[in-house]
C-alpha cells in the first residue's frame, strides 16, 4: 500500500482546471522529486495537498495511508503524518518561534495521548536540531520567519519538519532563494531525515538541489500531467534539454 | 504622600479652578452633538446623562508610596499655587472644548500631583484607582529632570490630566481599562518639554460606552513622545480613542501606534492625528493602527490623519482594518494546530505587537497563562 496515492487527480482553483489528471504513487522509502516549468501545476499540487481553500478536487482522489485527504483538515492531515515545507514561509510577528513550535509538538502529542513536553525536554531537543541546521539558537525568541533572510526561513521549514518528523514531507521549492552553503545545509537535513519508513517528495524548478539529494524516481509535470517519469538521469536530461521536448508528449 | 486637605465636594471644589468660566463656554458652544466631526461615530450624549448620576463618594482613588511625590488636593491653596505658578493660563484652557469645561462645572475631586528629582534608580510610582461615579480632575507636574510613572485603572466616571513635563523630565503613564458595562469619558492632555520625554501605554477592553481624548503638544526641542497600546473588545461595547500628537519644536519624535481585536457587535473608533507646524523640523513622527474583525457585526471606524506643515521630516500614517490572514491560519493548521488554537495565537500575537508589560497583557487575555 502506497503512503501517498494520487489517481486521476484533477484540480480547479477559480474554476479553471490546473491539474488535469495527475496520477503518483508514493511508497515508504522513496525520494520523489516533481519538476516542471512555470505554470505546470507544482504549487496546485502542493496546495491541494496541503487543504488550502479554493483548492477543489473535481475528479480523482488523493489518499494518504488509505485516507481521503479531502475529509481531513488541515491540522489533521499533519496529525496523520503528511507536512508540508511553504515555497513561502509566512511571517507571524507577535508570535515567537518557540511558543509556535511548541504549540505544534504538543499539538501532536496531545492526538497521540501523550503529555505536552516540558520547556526543557522541548529545548534540549531544539537546540540540538538548530545547530544541525546552523541557526543561531537566538532565532527561538523572533516572531516565526520575522525578518529572517529567505534562507533561515527554508532552514525553519526544514526545522519543523525534523520537530514533527513527519511520514511524508512535501517540500515546495524549498531550494529557490537559497545560497550554495544554505542549500548543503537543507540537503543535510533531508538526508538525515530519511528513513525506510518515511518519504519525502521534493518540488523543484531545478535539478541543483539533486545533487545533493538523489530521488528514487523524477517525474516531470507538465500541463497539470506527469508527462514523464524516470529516475535520477532524467533530471540531468532535463537540465541540458529543458522541458520544451517534453511538450505535448 | 502629603496630603494637605481632603477634598470638598461638589459644587463648592476648588473654586479656584474657574466654574463660572467654564460655565460661561458651555453656554456659548453648546454641548457637544452626536455627528458633529468629533463624534462622527461616537454619541457624546450619554457621557453627558452620566454626570447628573455623580454622587458624593467617599475615600481617594490616588495612592503613593513615595516621599519624593506630592500629593495635594486640588482645592489646597497649595495646589492652587503651584498650578498658577507651573501651567499659568493652561488650566484655562476649557474654552476650547464644551467635555472639559464640563469635567470642570461638575469636578467632585482631584488632585494635583508634583515629581522632584531624586537619587533613586527606580522610577516613583503614583497608583490611581477607577473614577466610578466621580467627576476629576488630575493636574501633573514632573520638574525638571525627575521622572514618574504614573498605572492609571479606569472603570466608570469622568476624569481629566494636565500633565506638564518640565526639560530632560520623563512621565510614563500606562492606563488599563477593564471590562466594564458603564459609561467612561477620559481626557489628558500633555505638554512636553525640551529633551522630555512621555510614553503613554493603554490597553482598552469593552465598556458601553468609553471615550479616550489624548492631545500632546510638543514644546520643546529633542522631545520622545509615544503613545501605544491596544483594545480588545466583545458583546456591545465602544471604544472611542481620539489622539492627537502636535509637534510644535524641533528635533522631536513621536510614535503612535494601537492594534485592536473587534469582535461581537462591538465597535472601535479611532481617529489619531500628527501635525507638524511651520518651525517643527527634523521631526520624525509615525502612527499606525491596525484592527482584526473577529465577526461578521463588528465595526471600526479608524482614520489617521497627517498634516504637515514643515519641509524637513520623517513621517508615515496608515490604518488598517480587515479579518485573520488566511495565510499565517493555513500555516498554522499545517504544523497541527487546531483552527480555533490558531486564531487565538495570531490574535494574541498581534496584540503582543503593541503590549509591552504583564498587566497590559493580562488585560487584553494575550499573557502565556492565560486560558484562550
Amino acid at each position: 500500500m502506497s503512503l501517498l496515492d494520487i489517481s486521476r487527480l484533477v484540480v480547479s482553483v477559480d474554476d479553471k482546471e490546473i491539474l488535469k489528471g495527475l496520477d503518483l504513487q508514493v511508497n515508504p522509502g522513496e525520494v520523489h522529486a516533481i519538476m516542471g516549468p512555470n505554470g505546470s501545476g507544482k504549487s496546485t499540487l502542493t496546495n491541494a495537498l496541503a487543504g488550502r481553500d479554493g483548492y477543489t478536487i473535481k475528479h480523482g482522489q488523493a489518499l494518504f495511508d488509505s485516507t481521503d485527504l479531502t475529509e481531513l483538515e488541515p491540522e489533521e492531515r499533519s496529525h496523520a503524518g503528511l507536512f508540508l515545507a511553504f515555497q513561502y514561509p509566512v511571517e507571524i510577528p507577535g508570535v515567537t518561534n518557540m511558543e509556535f513550535l511548541k504549540t505544534s509538538v504538543d499539538s501532536h502529542r496531545e492526538i497521540k495521548g501523550l503529555q505536552e513536553l516540558t520547556a526543557v525536554e522541548f529545548m534540549r531537543n531544539l537546540r540540538n536540531l538548530a545547530k544541525r541546521l546552523e541557526l543561531n539558537p537566538d532565532f527561538l525568541k523572533r516572531g516565526v520567519n520575522e525578518s529572517f533572510s529567505g534562507g533561515e526561513k527554508k532552514r525553519n521549514e526544514i526545522l519543523q519538519m525534523l520537530c514533527l518528523n513527519p511520514r511524508l514531507a512535501l517540500l515546495d521549492e524549498t531550494d529557490s532563494g537559497l545560497d550554495i552553503d544554505a542549500l548543503q545545509i537543507v540537503a543535510k537535513g533531508i538526508n538525515e531525515f530519511r528513513t525506510s519508513t518515511n518519504a519525502v517528495v521534493l518540488v523543484t524548478h531545478y535539478q541543483r538541489l539533486l545533487n545533493y539529494i538523489t530521488p528514487d524516481f523524477v517525474h516531470v509535470l507538465i500541463e497539470g500531467r506527469i508527462a514523464k517519469s524516470g529516475d535520477a538521469t532524467l533530471a540531468l536530461e532535463l537540465e541540458t534539454k529543458g522541458y520544451g521536448w517534453l511538450n505535448g508528449s | 504622600m502629603t496630603t494637605s486637605e481632603t477634598s470638598t465636594l461638589i459644587p463648592s471644589f476648588a473654586p479656584w479652578l474657574n466654574r463660572t468660566e467654564a460655565q460661561s463656554v458651555l453656554d456659548e458652544l453648546g454641548l457637544p452633538r452626536y455627528r458633529s466631526e468629533p463624534w462622527k461615530y461616537t454619541n457624546p450624549q450619554p457621557l453627558i446623562d452620566e454626570i447628573a448620576n455623580f454622587v458624593e463618594v467617599d475615600g481617594d482613588t490616588i495612592t503613593s508610596l513615595d516621599d519624593e511625590i506630592e500629593v495635594c488636593s486640588l482645592s489646597s491653596p497649595r495646589a492652587k499655587s503651584l498650578a498658577k505658578t507651573k501651567l499659568g493660563s493652561s488650566v484655562e484652557r476649557e474654552q476650547y472644548s464644551p467635555m472639559l469645561a464640563l469635567n470642570l462645572v461638575n469636578l467632585t475631586g482631584g488632585f494635583l500631583i508634583r515629581a522632584e528629582p531624586n537619587d533613586r534608580s527606580s522610577t516613583p510610582l503614583v497608583t490611581i484607582e477607577p473614577a466610578m461615579n466621580r467627576c476629576e480632575r488630575f493636574i501633573v507636574i514632573v520638574e525638571s529632570g525627575a521622572t514618574l510613572q504614573l498605572e492609571e485603572t479606569c472603570d466608570g466616571g469622568n476624569r481629566v490630566f494636565e500633565c506638564l513635563i518640565e526639560e530632560g523630565a520623563t512621565l510614563i503613564h500606562k492606563r488599563f481599562q477593564k471590562p466594564s458595562e458603564t459609561v467612561e469619558y477620559g481626557h489628558i492632555c500633555v505638554q512636553v518639554g525640551t529633551n522630555s520625554s512621555y510614553r503613554l501605554d493603554q490597553f482598552s477592553t469593552g465598556a458601553a460606552l468609553r471615550r479616550n481624548e489624548i492631545v500632546v503638544d510638543i514644546q520643546g526641542e529633542g522631545a520622545r513622545v509615544s503613545v501605544e497600546g491596544g483594545w480588545r473588545l466583545m458583546d456591545q461595547t465602544h471604544v472611542d480613542s481620539q489622539i492627537s500628537v502636535n509637534h510644535l519644536a524641533p528635533r522631536s519624535e513621536s510614535g503612535m501606534k494601537f492594534h485592536g481585536v473587534v469582535g461581537g457587535r462591538s465597535r472601535a473608533v479611532f481617529n489619531g492625528r500628527i501635525h507638524i507646524a511651520r518651525d517643527a523640523q527634523h521631526t520624525s513622527a509615525h502612527l499606525t493602527n491596525k484592527n482584526i474583525l473577529t465577526s461578521d457585526t463588528a465595526e471600526v471606524y479608524t482614520k489617521p490623519e497627517l498634516e504637515i506643515y514643515a519641509d524637513d521630516v520623517a513621517c508615515s500614517h496608515g490604518a488598517t482594518s480587515g479579518q485573520l490572514d488566511e495565510d499565517q491560519l493555513l500555516y498554522m493548521r499545517t504544523r497541527g494546530i487546531s483552527k480555533n488554537r490558531s486564531r487565538e495565537m495570531l490574535l494574541k500575537g498581534f496584540l503582543n505587537e503593541v503590549v509591552t508589560d504583564t498587566a497590559g497583557s493580562r488585560l487584553l487575555g494575550v499573557s502565556n497563562t492565560a486560558q484562550p
